[in-house]
Protein backbone atom coordinates (compact mmCIF):
# COMPACT_ATOMS: atom_id res chain seq x y z
CA UNK A 1 0.00 0.00 0.00
CA UNK A 2 2.74 2.27 -0.92
CA UNK A 3 1.91 5.84 -0.18
CA UNK A 4 3.09 9.19 -1.33
CA UNK A 5 4.50 10.55 1.73
CA UNK A 6 6.74 7.68 1.87
CA UNK A 7 10.12 7.60 -0.34
CA UNK A 8 10.31 4.52 -0.79
CA UNK A 9 7.33 2.34 -0.76
CA UNK A 10 7.70 -1.05 1.89
CA UNK A 11 4.19 -2.40 0.68
CA UNK A 12 3.59 -5.17 -1.82
CA UNK A 13 0.99 -3.95 -4.24
CA UNK A 14 -2.08 -5.63 -3.87
CA UNK A 15 -3.11 -8.66 -6.28
CA UNK A 16 -5.25 -8.05 -9.07
CA UNK A 17 -7.80 -10.59 -8.09
CA UNK A 18 -7.43 -9.78 -4.13
CA UNK A 19 -11.51 -10.41 -3.52
CA UNK A 20 -13.47 -7.70 -1.68
CA UNK A 21 -16.01 -8.51 1.72
CA UNK A 22 -19.45 -8.86 -0.58
CA UNK A 23 -21.49 -5.85 -1.10
CA UNK A 24 -18.21 -3.48 -0.98
CA UNK A 25 -16.38 -1.55 -3.15
CA UNK A 26 -12.86 0.03 -2.66
CA UNK A 27 -12.82 3.75 -2.84
CA UNK A 28 -10.66 4.33 -6.24
CA UNK A 29 -8.67 7.85 -6.70
CA UNK A 30 -11.55 8.90 -8.66
CA UNK A 31 -14.20 8.50 -5.95
CA UNK A 32 -11.49 10.11 -3.30
CA UNK A 33 -12.14 13.52 -5.18
CA UNK A 34 -15.04 13.42 -4.91
CA UNK A 35 -16.40 11.75 -1.60
CA UNK A 36 -16.99 13.34 1.69
CA UNK A 37 -14.02 14.72 2.77
CA UNK A 38 -14.00 13.68 6.89
CA UNK A 39 -14.81 10.34 6.13
CA UNK A 40 -13.67 8.65 3.14
CA UNK A 41 -13.93 4.30 2.43
CA UNK A 42 -14.71 1.30 1.32
CA UNK A 43 -17.98 1.32 1.49
CA UNK A 44 -19.60 2.48 -1.58
CA UNK A 45 -22.86 4.39 -0.49
CA UNK A 46 -21.46 6.90 1.16
CA UNK A 47 -23.67 9.09 3.49
CA UNK A 48 -24.16 12.50 2.58
CA UNK A 49 -20.95 14.42 4.08
CA UNK A 50 -21.18 15.44 7.18
CA UNK A 51 -20.31 18.85 8.12
CA UNK A 52 -17.84 19.29 11.57
CA UNK A 53 -16.35 22.65 13.14
CA UNK A 54 -13.24 22.25 11.14
CA UNK A 55 -15.04 21.80 7.95
CA UNK A 56 -16.87 25.68 8.19
CA UNK A 57 -13.57 26.99 9.42
CA UNK A 58 -11.54 29.24 7.26
CA UNK A 59 -8.34 27.61 5.69
CA UNK A 60 -4.98 28.99 7.14
CA UNK A 61 -1.29 28.90 6.09
CA UNK A 62 0.52 27.11 8.06
CA UNK A 63 3.36 28.66 7.55
CA UNK A 64 1.84 31.73 10.10
CA UNK A 65 1.91 29.03 13.05
CA UNK A 66 5.71 28.14 12.19
CA UNK A 67 9.46 29.51 12.35
CA UNK A 68 11.52 27.85 9.91
CA UNK A 69 15.59 28.00 8.43
CA UNK A 70 16.30 30.85 10.59
CA UNK A 71 19.73 31.67 11.67
CA UNK A 72 21.55 33.72 14.07
CA UNK A 73 17.81 35.42 15.25
CA UNK A 74 15.91 36.74 18.07
CA UNK A 75 12.40 35.46 17.18
CA UNK A 76 8.89 33.71 18.38
CA UNK A 77 5.48 35.08 19.25
CA UNK A 78 4.72 37.89 22.03
CA UNK A 79 1.84 37.48 24.30
CA UNK A 80 -1.27 37.18 22.58
CA UNK A 81 -0.18 36.39 19.59
CA UNK A 82 -0.66 32.85 19.46
CA UNK A 83 -3.39 32.39 21.59
CA UNK A 84 -3.98 28.72 22.25
CA UNK A 85 -2.94 27.53 18.76
CA UNK A 86 0.23 25.04 17.85
CA UNK A 87 3.28 25.97 16.73
CA UNK A 88 6.13 24.09 14.79
CA UNK A 89 9.81 25.57 15.22
CA UNK A 90 12.13 23.58 12.56
CA UNK A 91 15.75 23.87 10.83
CA UNK A 92 17.12 26.60 13.01
CA UNK A 93 20.33 27.25 13.83
CA UNK A 94 21.84 29.68 16.66
CA UNK A 95 18.54 31.42 17.34
CA UNK A 96 17.08 32.78 20.41
CA UNK A 97 13.46 31.76 20.62
CA UNK A 98 10.87 33.10 22.69
CA UNK A 99 7.18 31.55 22.36
CA UNK A 100 5.72 34.28 25.32
CA UNK A 101 2.17 32.71 25.17
CA UNK A 102 -0.24 29.77 25.67
CA UNK A 103 -0.12 27.13 22.73
CA UNK A 104 -2.18 23.79 22.04
CA UNK A 105 1.26 21.77 21.20
CA UNK A 106 4.93 22.72 19.56
CA UNK A 107 6.79 20.71 17.80
CA UNK A 108 10.74 21.03 17.33
CA UNK A 109 12.07 19.66 14.19
CA UNK A 110 16.35 19.51 13.38
CA UNK A 111 17.51 22.69 15.46
CA UNK A 112 21.02 23.53 16.58
CA UNK A 113 22.51 25.53 19.18
CA UNK A 114 19.49 27.57 19.81
CA UNK A 115 18.22 29.02 23.23
CA UNK A 116 14.18 28.39 23.54
CA UNK A 117 11.56 29.86 25.55
CA UNK A 118 8.26 28.44 25.47
CA UNK A 119 5.43 29.40 27.67
CA UNK A 120 2.37 27.07 28.72
CA UNK A 121 1.43 24.42 26.26
CA UNK A 122 -2.27 22.74 26.79
CA UNK A 123 -0.60 19.34 25.61
CA UNK A 124 2.74 17.85 24.21
CA UNK A 125 5.95 19.60 23.79
CA UNK A 126 8.17 17.13 21.17
CA UNK A 127 11.77 18.10 20.35
CA UNK A 128 13.22 15.90 17.47
CA UNK A 129 16.62 15.91 15.80
CA UNK A 130 17.86 18.46 17.71
CA UNK A 131 21.40 19.00 19.54
CA UNK A 132 22.30 21.53 21.86
CA UNK A 133 19.54 23.00 22.81
CA UNK A 134 18.72 24.95 25.88
CA UNK A 135 15.35 26.10 27.22
CA UNK A 136 12.67 26.92 29.31
CA UNK A 137 9.85 24.80 28.98
CA UNK A 138 6.44 24.04 30.79
CA UNK A 139 3.98 21.53 29.31
CA UNK A 140 1.61 18.92 29.95
CA UNK A 141 4.05 16.32 28.49
CA UNK A 142 7.37 16.78 27.31
CA UNK A 143 8.88 13.93 24.76
CA UNK A 144 11.72 13.90 23.05
CA UNK A 145 13.24 11.80 20.30
CA UNK A 146 16.94 11.52 18.57
CA UNK A 147 18.17 14.84 20.26
CA UNK A 148 21.70 15.52 21.52
CA UNK A 149 22.75 17.47 24.60
CA UNK A 150 20.13 19.35 25.96
CA UNK A 151 19.43 21.72 28.91
CA UNK A 152 16.01 21.35 29.90
CA UNK A 153 14.39 24.07 32.79
CA UNK A 154 10.96 22.27 32.97
CA UNK A 155 8.07 22.19 34.41
CA UNK A 156 5.25 18.98 33.07
CA UNK A 157 2.28 17.83 34.09
CA UNK A 158 3.56 13.95 33.12
CA UNK A 159 6.62 12.04 33.51
CA UNK A 160 8.82 13.33 30.70
CA UNK A 161 9.86 11.26 28.29
CA UNK A 162 13.61 10.76 26.65
CA UNK A 163 13.49 8.32 23.39
CA UNK A 164 16.99 7.67 21.71
CA UNK A 165 18.46 10.65 22.97
CA UNK A 166 21.97 11.41 24.35
CA UNK A 167 22.75 14.25 26.86
CA UNK A 168 19.92 15.37 28.25
CA UNK A 169 19.86 17.14 31.20
CA UNK A 170 17.04 18.60 33.40
CA UNK A 171 16.04 21.50 36.08
CA UNK A 172 13.24 23.05 37.72
CA UNK A 173 11.21 25.69 35.81
CA UNK A 174 12.72 29.30 36.87
CA UNK A 175 10.53 32.32 35.05
CA UNK A 176 8.48 34.83 34.92
CA UNK A 177 6.93 37.49 32.70
CA UNK A 178 3.37 39.67 33.95
CA UNK A 179 0.85 36.98 31.56
CA UNK A 180 2.31 34.09 32.67
CA UNK A 181 0.23 33.21 35.14
CA UNK A 182 -2.82 33.85 33.21
CA UNK A 183 -0.89 31.39 30.44
CA UNK A 184 -0.49 28.89 32.70
CA UNK A 185 -4.33 28.51 33.29
CA UNK A 186 -5.64 28.92 29.88
CA UNK A 187 -3.16 26.07 29.52
CA UNK A 188 -5.00 24.02 31.94
CA UNK A 189 -1.76 23.39 33.64
CA UNK A 190 -1.14 23.80 37.49
CA UNK A 191 2.10 25.58 38.54
CA UNK A 192 1.85 22.88 41.50
CA UNK A 193 2.12 20.08 39.27
CA UNK A 194 5.74 19.40 37.85
CA UNK A 195 7.06 16.18 37.31
CA UNK A 196 10.47 17.92 35.92
CA UNK A 197 12.68 15.19 37.45
CA UNK A 198 10.85 12.18 37.01
CA UNK A 199 12.04 11.10 33.35
CA UNK A 200 11.45 8.04 31.75
CA UNK A 201 14.14 6.97 29.26
CA UNK A 202 12.38 4.32 26.74
CA UNK A 203 15.70 3.62 25.29
CA UNK A 204 18.16 2.64 28.30
CA UNK A 205 21.74 1.69 27.96
CA UNK A 206 23.32 -0.63 30.50
CA UNK A 207 26.47 1.26 32.28
CA UNK A 208 25.31 5.03 30.17
CA UNK A 209 23.08 7.63 31.67
CA UNK A 210 21.16 9.26 28.96
CA UNK A 211 20.19 12.10 31.05
CA UNK A 212 20.68 13.87 34.48
CA UNK A 213 20.36 16.39 36.79
CA UNK A 214 21.07 19.98 36.18
CA UNK A 215 23.47 21.38 39.42
CA UNK A 216 20.85 22.64 41.85
CA UNK A 217 22.46 25.82 41.65
CA UNK A 218 21.74 26.41 37.97
CA UNK A 219 20.74 29.40 36.83
CA UNK A 220 18.45 29.84 33.91
CA UNK A 221 20.80 33.09 32.74
CA UNK A 222 23.14 31.42 32.36
CA UNK A 223 21.96 29.15 30.11
CA UNK A 224 18.99 30.94 28.26
CA UNK A 225 19.72 34.57 27.98
CA UNK A 226 16.96 37.50 27.81
CA UNK A 227 15.80 38.79 24.81
CA UNK A 228 17.96 41.17 23.15
CA UNK A 229 17.41 44.67 23.78
CA UNK A 230 16.94 45.84 20.28
CA UNK A 231 14.18 43.26 19.33
CA UNK A 232 10.47 42.65 19.38
CA UNK A 233 10.42 41.09 23.24
CA UNK A 234 12.10 43.88 24.89
CA UNK A 235 8.74 45.37 26.26
CA UNK A 236 8.33 42.17 28.10
CA UNK A 237 9.15 42.14 32.00
CA UNK A 238 11.09 39.08 32.28
CA UNK A 239 12.31 37.55 34.99
CA UNK A 240 14.35 34.46 35.60
CA UNK A 241 15.36 34.39 39.62
CA UNK A 242 14.18 31.33 41.17
CA UNK A 243 12.31 33.42 43.81
CA UNK A 244 10.14 35.27 40.88
CA UNK A 245 9.70 31.74 39.18
CA UNK A 246 5.66 31.39 38.89
CA UNK A 247 6.45 27.72 39.34
CA UNK A 248 8.11 26.63 42.92
CA UNK A 249 11.47 25.66 43.07
CA UNK A 250 11.53 21.97 43.84
CA UNK A 251 14.42 19.86 44.78
CA UNK A 252 12.65 17.09 43.02
CA UNK A 253 14.27 13.51 42.92
CA UNK A 254 17.92 14.47 44.23
CA UNK A 255 18.71 13.30 47.33
CA UNK A 256 17.70 15.20 50.79
CA UNK A 257 20.04 15.93 53.44
CA UNK A 258 17.35 15.47 56.17
CA UNK A 259 15.20 12.26 57.13
CA UNK A 260 12.49 14.26 57.99
CA UNK A 261 9.71 15.43 55.73
CA UNK A 262 6.49 17.09 56.69
CA UNK A 263 3.14 17.06 54.36
CA UNK A 264 0.95 20.44 54.05
CA UNK A 265 -2.14 20.88 52.37
CA UNK A 266 -4.05 23.48 51.58
CA UNK A 267 -7.89 22.90 50.95
CA UNK A 268 -9.36 24.86 48.34
CA UNK A 269 -10.14 28.05 48.79
CA UNK A 270 -9.94 31.83 47.97
CA UNK A 271 -6.47 32.25 48.77
CA UNK A 272 -4.66 28.89 47.93
CA UNK A 273 -2.43 29.68 45.70
CA UNK A 274 -0.79 32.55 47.61
CA UNK A 275 -1.14 30.48 50.79
CA UNK A 276 1.12 28.16 49.36
CA UNK A 277 3.66 30.69 48.32
CA UNK A 278 3.50 32.52 51.49
CA UNK A 279 4.22 28.92 53.02
CA UNK A 280 7.46 28.30 50.78
CA UNK A 281 8.37 31.71 51.13
CA UNK A 282 8.52 31.01 55.25
CA UNK A 283 9.94 27.42 54.94
CA UNK A 284 12.46 28.28 52.68
CA UNK A 285 13.37 31.74 54.78
CA UNK A 286 14.36 29.01 57.66
CA UNK A 287 16.20 26.68 55.65
CA UNK A 288 13.88 24.04 54.63
CA UNK A 289 14.08 22.56 51.65
CA UNK A 290 10.42 22.50 48.94
CA UNK A 291 10.72 18.59 47.81
CA UNK A 292 7.47 18.35 45.79
CA UNK A 293 4.28 20.11 45.59
CA UNK A 294 0.82 18.49 43.74
CA UNK A 295 -2.46 20.37 43.03
CA UNK A 296 -5.49 17.38 43.18
CA UNK A 297 -9.09 16.52 43.54
CA UNK A 298 -9.97 14.34 46.16
CA UNK A 299 -13.17 12.74 46.51
CA UNK A 300 -14.86 11.70 50.61
CA UNK A 301 -13.09 8.06 50.14
CA UNK A 302 -9.86 9.00 49.27
CA UNK A 303 -9.56 11.39 52.13
CA UNK A 304 -10.18 8.59 54.65
CA UNK A 305 -7.55 6.59 52.62
CA UNK A 306 -5.09 9.48 52.37
CA UNK A 307 -5.83 11.08 56.25
CA UNK A 308 -6.84 7.89 57.52
CA UNK A 309 -7.25 9.21 61.44
CA UNK A 310 -8.07 12.49 60.46
CA UNK A 311 -10.45 11.84 57.87
CA UNK A 312 -13.64 12.64 59.33
CA UNK A 313 -12.67 16.22 59.93
CA UNK A 314 -11.71 16.98 56.23
CA UNK A 315 -14.13 15.18 54.19
CA UNK A 316 -15.98 18.35 54.15
CA UNK A 317 -13.25 20.11 53.33
CA UNK A 318 -12.51 18.82 49.62
CA UNK A 319 -15.80 19.54 47.86
CA UNK A 320 -15.08 23.15 46.99
CA UNK A 321 -12.16 22.45 44.43
CA UNK A 322 -8.54 20.65 44.62
CA UNK A 323 -6.67 20.28 47.05
CA UNK A 324 -2.53 21.99 47.20
CA UNK A 325 0.08 19.70 48.76
CA UNK A 326 3.83 20.22 49.80
CA UNK A 327 6.19 18.08 50.85
CA UNK A 328 9.38 19.97 53.02
CA UNK A 329 12.43 18.45 53.96
CA UNK A 330 14.87 19.45 56.80
CA UNK A 331 15.67 18.81 60.57
CA UNK A 332 12.51 19.89 62.71
CA UNK A 333 9.94 20.68 59.57
CA UNK A 334 7.14 19.12 61.31
CA UNK A 335 7.33 21.35 64.20
CA UNK A 336 7.77 24.33 61.93
CA UNK A 337 4.85 23.49 59.71
CA UNK A 338 2.89 23.42 62.60
CA UNK A 339 3.75 26.74 64.27
CA UNK A 340 3.67 27.84 60.94
CA UNK A 341 -0.22 26.79 60.80
CA UNK A 342 -1.14 27.92 64.37
CA UNK A 343 0.94 31.75 63.75
CA UNK A 344 0.72 32.11 59.97
CA UNK A 345 -2.23 30.46 58.50
CA UNK A 346 -4.71 30.30 61.95
CA UNK A 347 -8.39 29.66 60.35
CA UNK A 348 -7.39 28.56 57.16
CA UNK A 349 -8.34 24.99 56.31
CA UNK A 350 -5.19 22.45 56.26
CA UNK A 351 -3.73 19.51 57.35
CA UNK A 352 -0.24 19.61 58.22
CA UNK A 353 1.50 16.50 59.78
CA UNK A 354 1.36 15.97 63.28
CA UNK A 355 4.27 14.18 64.40
CA UNK A 356 8.20 13.12 63.30
CA UNK A 357 6.59 9.78 63.75
CA UNK A 358 3.76 10.16 60.95
CA UNK A 359 5.23 12.74 58.47
CA UNK A 360 7.07 10.42 55.84
CA UNK A 361 3.46 8.14 55.74
CA UNK A 362 1.77 10.93 55.39
CA UNK A 363 3.57 12.05 52.75
CA UNK A 364 3.87 8.65 51.33
CA UNK A 365 0.36 8.15 51.22
CA UNK A 366 -0.92 11.48 49.65
CA UNK A 367 1.72 11.62 46.88
CA UNK A 368 1.14 8.14 45.90
CA UNK A 369 -2.49 8.70 46.03
CA UNK A 370 -1.65 11.84 44.25
CA UNK A 371 0.48 9.90 41.51
CA UNK A 372 -2.15 7.28 40.77
CA UNK A 373 -4.98 9.88 40.36
CA UNK A 374 -1.99 11.67 37.23
CA UNK A 375 -1.55 8.13 36.13
CA UNK A 376 1.89 8.78 37.08
CA UNK B 1 -46.23 -14.48 27.97
CA UNK B 2 -44.21 -15.26 24.64
CA UNK B 3 -43.52 -11.10 24.01
CA UNK B 4 -42.27 -10.77 27.49
CA UNK B 5 -40.18 -14.23 27.69
CA UNK B 6 -38.80 -12.64 24.00
CA UNK B 7 -37.78 -9.75 25.89
CA UNK B 8 -36.22 -11.05 28.54
CA UNK B 9 -34.26 -13.33 26.78
CA UNK B 10 -33.07 -10.21 24.56
CA UNK B 11 -31.89 -8.50 27.88
CA UNK B 12 -29.77 -11.72 29.19
CA UNK B 13 -28.44 -11.81 26.10
CA UNK B 14 -24.51 -10.73 26.79
CA UNK B 15 -23.19 -7.94 24.44
CA UNK B 16 -20.99 -9.66 21.43
CA UNK B 17 -17.35 -8.78 22.73
CA UNK B 18 -15.03 -7.04 20.15
CA UNK B 19 -11.57 -7.15 20.30
CA UNK B 20 -10.06 -3.36 19.26
CA UNK B 21 -6.74 -2.61 18.70
CA UNK B 22 -5.23 0.71 18.71
CA UNK B 23 -2.35 1.79 16.93
CA UNK B 24 -0.34 4.85 15.48
CA UNK B 25 3.29 6.91 16.49
CA UNK B 26 3.79 8.14 19.96
CA UNK B 27 1.78 11.60 20.28
CA UNK B 28 -0.91 10.81 17.92
CA UNK B 29 -3.80 10.83 20.39
CA UNK B 30 -4.79 7.22 21.03
CA UNK B 31 -5.12 7.30 25.17
CA UNK B 32 -6.85 10.60 24.66
CA UNK B 33 -9.40 8.65 22.38
CA UNK B 34 -9.64 5.63 24.38
CA UNK B 35 -9.96 7.81 27.40
CA UNK B 36 -12.93 9.92 25.65
CA UNK B 37 -14.53 6.45 24.25
CA UNK B 38 -14.60 5.82 27.90
CA UNK B 39 -16.18 9.28 28.98
CA UNK B 40 -13.16 9.74 31.54
CA UNK B 41 -11.45 12.72 32.03
CA UNK B 42 -8.72 13.69 29.45
CA UNK B 43 -7.21 16.50 31.35
CA UNK B 44 -3.99 14.89 32.34
CA UNK B 45 -2.61 12.32 30.13
CA UNK B 46 0.47 10.97 30.67
CA UNK B 47 2.81 9.19 27.48
CA UNK B 48 1.96 5.56 27.55
CA UNK B 49 5.25 3.08 28.20
CA UNK B 50 3.28 -0.61 27.98
CA UNK B 51 -0.44 -0.26 26.70
CA UNK B 52 -4.20 0.73 28.59
CA UNK B 53 -6.95 -1.56 28.24
CA UNK B 54 -10.84 -0.24 28.74
CA UNK B 55 -14.14 -1.58 28.18
CA UNK B 56 -16.43 0.31 26.69
CA UNK B 57 -20.59 -0.64 25.98
CA UNK B 58 -21.29 0.47 22.09
CA UNK B 59 -24.41 -0.61 20.08
CA UNK B 60 -24.75 -3.76 21.67
CA UNK B 61 -21.17 -4.32 21.81
CA UNK B 62 -18.51 -4.91 24.26
CA UNK B 63 -15.32 -2.98 22.90
CA UNK B 64 -12.30 -4.50 24.12
CA UNK B 65 -9.78 -1.57 23.54
CA UNK B 66 -6.14 -2.18 23.89
CA UNK B 67 -4.09 0.98 23.16
CA UNK B 68 -0.60 0.40 22.86
CA UNK B 69 2.46 2.79 22.87
CA UNK B 70 3.89 4.12 19.65
CA UNK B 71 7.16 5.12 20.48
CA UNK B 72 9.28 3.88 17.94
CA UNK B 73 11.33 1.57 20.43
CA UNK B 74 7.73 -0.29 21.55
CA UNK B 75 6.44 -0.43 17.94
CA UNK B 76 8.04 -3.83 17.35
CA UNK B 77 6.36 -5.35 20.50
CA UNK B 78 2.59 -4.13 18.78
CA UNK B 79 2.71 -7.76 17.42
CA UNK B 80 1.87 -9.72 20.27
CA UNK B 81 -1.69 -8.15 20.48
CA UNK B 82 -2.24 -9.22 17.08
CA UNK B 83 -3.90 -12.50 17.56
CA UNK B 84 -7.28 -12.42 17.25
CA UNK B 85 -7.91 -8.90 16.51
CA UNK B 86 -11.55 -7.63 14.81
CA UNK B 87 -10.98 -4.36 14.29
CA UNK B 88 -7.77 -2.20 14.01
CA UNK B 89 -8.10 1.61 14.54
CA UNK B 90 -4.83 3.51 13.56
CA UNK B 91 -4.39 7.13 14.78
CA UNK B 92 -2.85 9.41 13.21
CA UNK B 93 -2.28 13.35 14.23
CA UNK B 94 -3.34 15.53 10.98
CA UNK B 95 -0.96 18.32 12.67
CA UNK B 96 1.88 16.47 12.54
CA UNK B 97 3.11 16.75 8.65
CA UNK B 98 6.83 15.85 9.08
CA UNK B 99 6.30 12.76 10.36
CA UNK B 100 3.15 11.47 7.63
CA UNK B 101 6.05 9.44 5.87
CA UNK B 102 6.57 7.95 9.32
CA UNK B 103 3.05 7.12 10.39
CA UNK B 104 2.47 5.89 6.18
CA UNK B 105 4.71 3.50 6.75
CA UNK B 106 4.22 1.85 9.87
CA UNK B 107 0.68 1.75 8.72
CA UNK B 108 1.51 -0.23 5.59
CA UNK B 109 3.47 -2.65 7.36
CA UNK B 110 0.43 -3.59 9.47
CA UNK B 111 -1.32 -3.87 6.70
CA UNK B 112 1.08 -6.49 5.76
CA UNK B 113 0.36 -8.71 8.66
CA UNK B 114 -0.50 -11.89 7.81
CA UNK B 115 -2.08 -12.00 11.63
CA UNK B 116 -4.43 -9.27 10.78
CA UNK B 117 -5.15 -10.10 7.21
CA UNK B 118 -8.79 -8.87 6.66
CA UNK B 119 -9.39 -6.93 9.47
CA UNK B 120 -10.80 -3.80 8.94
CA UNK B 121 -9.12 -0.66 9.72
CA UNK B 122 -11.03 2.49 10.84
CA UNK B 123 -7.82 5.27 10.60
CA UNK B 124 -8.60 8.20 12.87
CA UNK B 125 -7.53 11.44 11.17
CA UNK B 126 -7.28 12.94 14.73
CA UNK B 127 -6.24 16.84 15.86
CA UNK B 128 -8.76 18.73 13.54
CA UNK B 129 -9.17 21.11 16.11
CA UNK B 130 -5.43 22.30 15.15
CA UNK B 131 -5.61 25.05 12.58
CA UNK B 132 -3.08 23.36 10.38
CA UNK B 133 -4.48 19.91 10.43
CA UNK B 134 -4.86 18.23 7.46
CA UNK B 135 -7.88 17.05 5.89
CA UNK B 136 -8.81 13.68 5.80
CA UNK B 137 -8.71 13.57 2.33
CA UNK B 138 -5.16 14.52 2.06
CA UNK B 139 -4.07 12.04 4.06
CA UNK B 140 -6.25 9.38 2.30
CA UNK B 141 -4.64 10.60 -1.02
CA UNK B 142 -1.04 10.34 0.41
CA UNK B 143 -1.20 7.42 2.06
CA UNK B 144 -2.81 5.38 -0.90
CA UNK B 145 -5.88 4.34 1.10
CA UNK B 146 -7.81 3.99 -2.35
CA UNK B 147 -5.77 0.78 -3.64
CA UNK B 148 -6.34 -1.27 -0.08
CA UNK B 149 -8.78 -4.04 -1.89
CA UNK B 150 -8.42 -6.14 0.73
CA UNK B 151 -10.39 -5.13 3.78
CA UNK B 152 -13.21 -3.04 4.46
CA UNK B 153 -11.29 0.52 5.76
CA UNK B 154 -12.63 3.98 6.30
CA UNK B 155 -10.86 7.30 7.22
CA UNK B 156 -12.67 9.64 9.91
CA UNK B 157 -11.34 13.17 10.56
CA UNK B 158 -11.99 14.12 14.21
CA UNK B 159 -10.86 15.50 17.58
CA UNK B 160 -10.24 13.17 20.75
CA UNK B 161 -9.66 16.08 22.24
CA UNK B 162 -13.36 17.53 21.76
CA UNK B 163 -14.70 14.52 20.89
CA UNK B 164 -15.90 16.02 17.30
CA UNK B 165 -16.17 12.85 14.89
CA UNK B 166 -14.94 10.30 17.50
CA UNK B 167 -18.51 8.65 18.01
CA UNK B 168 -18.67 8.47 13.62
CA UNK B 169 -15.65 6.56 13.17
CA UNK B 170 -17.56 4.08 16.14
CA UNK B 171 -20.52 3.55 14.57
CA UNK B 172 -18.79 2.47 11.17
CA UNK B 173 -16.78 0.04 13.68
CA UNK B 174 -19.82 -1.16 15.33
CA UNK B 175 -21.02 -1.73 11.93
CA UNK B 176 -18.44 -3.30 9.82
CA UNK B 177 -17.15 -5.37 13.00
CA UNK B 178 -20.34 -7.34 12.48
CA UNK B 179 -19.52 -8.61 8.81
CA UNK B 180 -16.26 -9.76 10.26
CA UNK B 181 -17.54 -11.45 13.27
CA UNK B 182 -20.99 -13.48 11.23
Amino acid sequence: MGCFFSKKSRRKSPKKDAALPTGDESATGNDLAETNNTALGSNSNQEAPKQYSWDKREKVDPKDFMLTGLKNETVGRLPGKLNGQQFVIQDCENCNIFVLDHSATITIDDCVNCRIVLGPVKGSVFFRDCKDIKCVVACQQFRTRDCKKMDVFLCCATQPIIESSTGMKFGCFQYYYPELAFHFKDAGLSIFNNNWSNIHDFTPVSGETNWSLLPEDAVVLDHVPLPDPESEFKSVRIATEAGRSIVPLTKGSRRTESEESCLFVFFAGDYTTANARKLIDEATAKGFVLIQTKEVSMRPEDVSRVFQNNAESLTEWITKGPVVALELNGDGVVEACRSFANEVFNGTQLFVSESKNTSSRDVDNFFNFADMQMGL
Amino acid sequence: MGLLSILRKLKSAPDQEVRILLLGLDNGGKTTLLKQLASEDISHITPTQGFNIKSVQSQGFKLNVWDIGGQRKIRPYWRNYFENTDMLIYVIDSADRKRFEETGQELAELLDEEKLSGVPVLIFANKQDLLTAAPASEIAEGLNLHIIRDRMWQIQSCSALTGEGVQDGMSWVCKNVTAKKK
